[in-house]
């Protein structure tokens, strides 16, 4: 891993009686996409505020880029925050909006112009540089705030949700290009956001927080196939969430009894110490689901109680003999086959990989 | 439906705004009979006494008073209105209030209760002289300082609401954001809270200066013979001067001024404010 830009040791922050972040260690290497994900009022947003100097932590430190910002005011920290609500100056002109940041680093009037252009053409808002905030669309300003904060090179850049205001196509587009913006200049980006579809797309690893703490710090594809915790595998897509009996352990495998006569198995890593009980989550997509019946080791029955059309995918609910209750998603009808509708007796299995113990 | 709707304004602009000022312009073109009596006779007498410069000089005098007590009024009520503009919703309330409390007593008790602290034997002197930081008296009432003093305390909330009104509005991620960008307190207060609650400013401004031109009761009362304003020598004319014409045309001159003054403002900070 390359060095770290951002490094928070142990950081703590209340408000009143609410204990918004407790002990929070974390650390994003330079040219990462970090997301903060979590739900509302999880303590992501409070975090982001101390990186940027809005808020002081009460206890713990925070390093940016190797020098010690615990208590730098924001106007001494290179770090440049794309406000949620945007926050142009509406009494200055696209233009002077973009160039706020580099008139406070002094920045002489020649250097101003040329870097002025290149954000502007950078986040494509030509023919605009005259206007005021108030004659742009949402889009536009949030290309301005996106400029404002970039033409300024900073070592890091937040974004506070800076998709949640656009339309669903919009924020899609703006999830790739933001992704494509962060390859071209190449400066560490945080993200914080409650939309798990964005932080797939846009994140290099995702730090899902959840009162006040860092449940997992790890790569989309990680937390997203290996959650830790029931909370991550719930909050970042869906999961069924099964309360499974520890029959046996041994070989790096754990043999688990979801229900009567439904018996899988899932990788033991040895990295927990669990009793007979625990809780295991599976991805709805991961379970294969077959029209027909049939038997071998590790196949189960089941009746197809509810089937919700998706386009390409469907949904379907299962029920099996002894009551378990399962959600599986599968593809929808192709040339070969139908998708299994309600009332319908399939058959389901599980892959190992795919069972995880989350606690 | 919405012309109906009007027509109780309209009709209130002209009897109390339009009319007054139109006889007030018709009476500056009058001219008077040997005992004062106007004659609706048209005349320039009025104007040409204009000329005369020991009235142009209590213009100005009134002017730069109320410039003064502008400036201060200003100053002092910027930092209050900013502070309870910033301050919880549950605090804003009760500051506005206490801003307001003045007014729920008569404006003269007040102007009288200054009077008693200001002159010689006052509070403020016998406090200054127990504490032996003077010796005799200072000549505190009767002193353009303290019309000034008058002036500002009686329109210092007129200042503080406007500016509070602005204040409250700015949207606090706008300071955030120019921290953000490096700028610090002061250049942030200069660059972005300044700009943005200017109309605020210019209305609290309008709101002091105005007024304060024409007051005569504070420099009556507190002024003393000697200090007199444009304001007294308006009422004066309509008083014991016995010359209407002349004060009409006193108040057109100061009419003229402050429409010139308002238009000039509402220019500026009008088409931005439409921006907003």
């Amino acid at each position: 891993m390359s060095r770290a830009m951002i490094e928070l040791h142990n950081v703590s922050k209340r408000f009143g009686a609410v204990e918004a972040v407790r002990g929070v260690d974390l650390t994003i290497a330079e040219g990462e996409i970090v997301t903060l994900l979590g739900p509302s009022g999880s303590g992501k947003t409070t975090l982001l505020r101390m990186i940027a100097g809005f808020e002081l932590p009460d206890k713990g430190r925070i390093v940016l880029d190797g020098k010690d910002v615990t208590h730098a005011p924001p106007y001494e920290r290179d770090v440049r925050l794309v406000f949620q609500s945007y926050a142009l100056f509406p009494h200055l002109t696209v233009e002077q909006n973009v160039e706020f940041g580099l008139k406070m680093m002094g920045v002489s009037a020649s250097e101003r112009r040329e870097r002025v252009k290149d954000a502007i053409s950078l986040v494509r808002i030509e023919g605009k540089e005259k206007a005021r905030p108030h004659e742009l669309s949402g889009g536009q300003k949030q290309r301005v705030a996106l400029a404002r904060a970039l033409v300024c090179k900073p070592k890091v850049l937040l974004l506070d949700e800076p998709l949640s205001a656009l339309d669903a196509k919009l924020r899609d587009a703006m999830q790739v290009e933001l992704k494509k913006l962060q390859q071209k200049v190449g400066i560490t980006f945080v993200f914080v956001t409650h939309d798990q579809q964005s932080a797939l797309v846009v994140s290099d690893r995702i730090a899902v927080v959840n009162e006040g703490r860092i449940e997992q710090y790890a790569g989309v594809a990680e937390i997203y196939h290996r959650p830790k915790t029931a909370f991550v595998a719930s909050f970042l897509g869906e999961s069924n969430l099964l309360t499974a009996r520890v029959l046996s352990r041994g070989d790096g495998k754990v043999r688990l009894s979801l229900a009567a006569g439904i018996e899988v198995i899932a990788n033991d890593d040895g990295s927990r110490q669990y009793g007979s009980q625990v809780t295991v989550a599976i991805r709805p997509e991961k379970i294969h689901v077959e029209i027909f019946e049939f038997e071998m080791d590790g196949t189960f029955h089941g009746q197809v109680t509810d089937e919700i059309f998706r386009g390409p995918l469907a949904q379907l609910s299962i029920i099996t003999e002894s009551g378990l209750e399962l959600t599986a998603v599968v593809a929808t009808r192709t040339a070969d086959r139908d998708t299994p509708s309600k009332g319908e007796q399939v058959t389901w299995w599980v892959h190992r990989d795919d069972v995880v113990i989350v606690g | 439906m919405g012309v109906v709707l009007a027509v109780p304004l309209v009709l209130w602009l002209f009897a109390l705004v339009i009319l007054p000022n139109l006889i007030l312009l018709v009476y500056a073109f009058c001219d008077r009979d040997d005992f004062g009596q106007v004659v609706p006779k048209f005349s320039l007498e009025a104007f040409t006494r204009l000329a005369d410069t020991s009235y142009l000089k209590i213009l100005l005098r009134s002017l730069a008073l109320s410039g003064v007590a502008t400036t201060i009024c200003v100053l002092v009520g910027f930092p209050v209105a900013y502070f309870i503009g910033r301050t919880s919703a549950k605090w804003q309330n009760k500051l506005l209030i206490l801003v307001m409390i003045p007014f729920w007593i008569s404006f003269l008790v007040r102007t009288y209760a200054w009077m008693i602290l200001l002159r010689s034997e006052g509070l403020i002197n016998a406090l200054l002289q127990y504490t032996h930081v003077i010796a005799k008296p200072l000549e505190l009432l009767y002193t353009d300082f303290a019309v000034l003093i008058g002036i500002v305390y009686a329109y210092l909330p007129f200042t503080i609401l406007p500016i509070y009104a602005s204040v409250e509005k700015l949207d606090p991620s706008l300071m955030e954001a120019a921290s953000n960008l490096g700028a610090r307190p002061l250049r942030t207060f200069w660059s972005v809270i300044l700009p943005l609650t200017r109309p605020g400013i210019v209305a609290a401004a309008l709101f002091v200066f105005i007024p304060s031109v024409g007051m005569f009761a504070i420099a009556d009362l507190m002024g003393g013979a000697r200090n007199q304003l444009v304001g007294n020598v308006i009422q004066n004319q309509f008083g014991q001067g016995r010359n209407w014409p002349f004060g009409a045309a006193l108040g057109v001159v100061l009419l003229t001024l402050f429409l010139a003054l308002l238009s000039w403002a509402l220019k500026k900070d009008g088409e931005e404010a439409l921006h907003r």
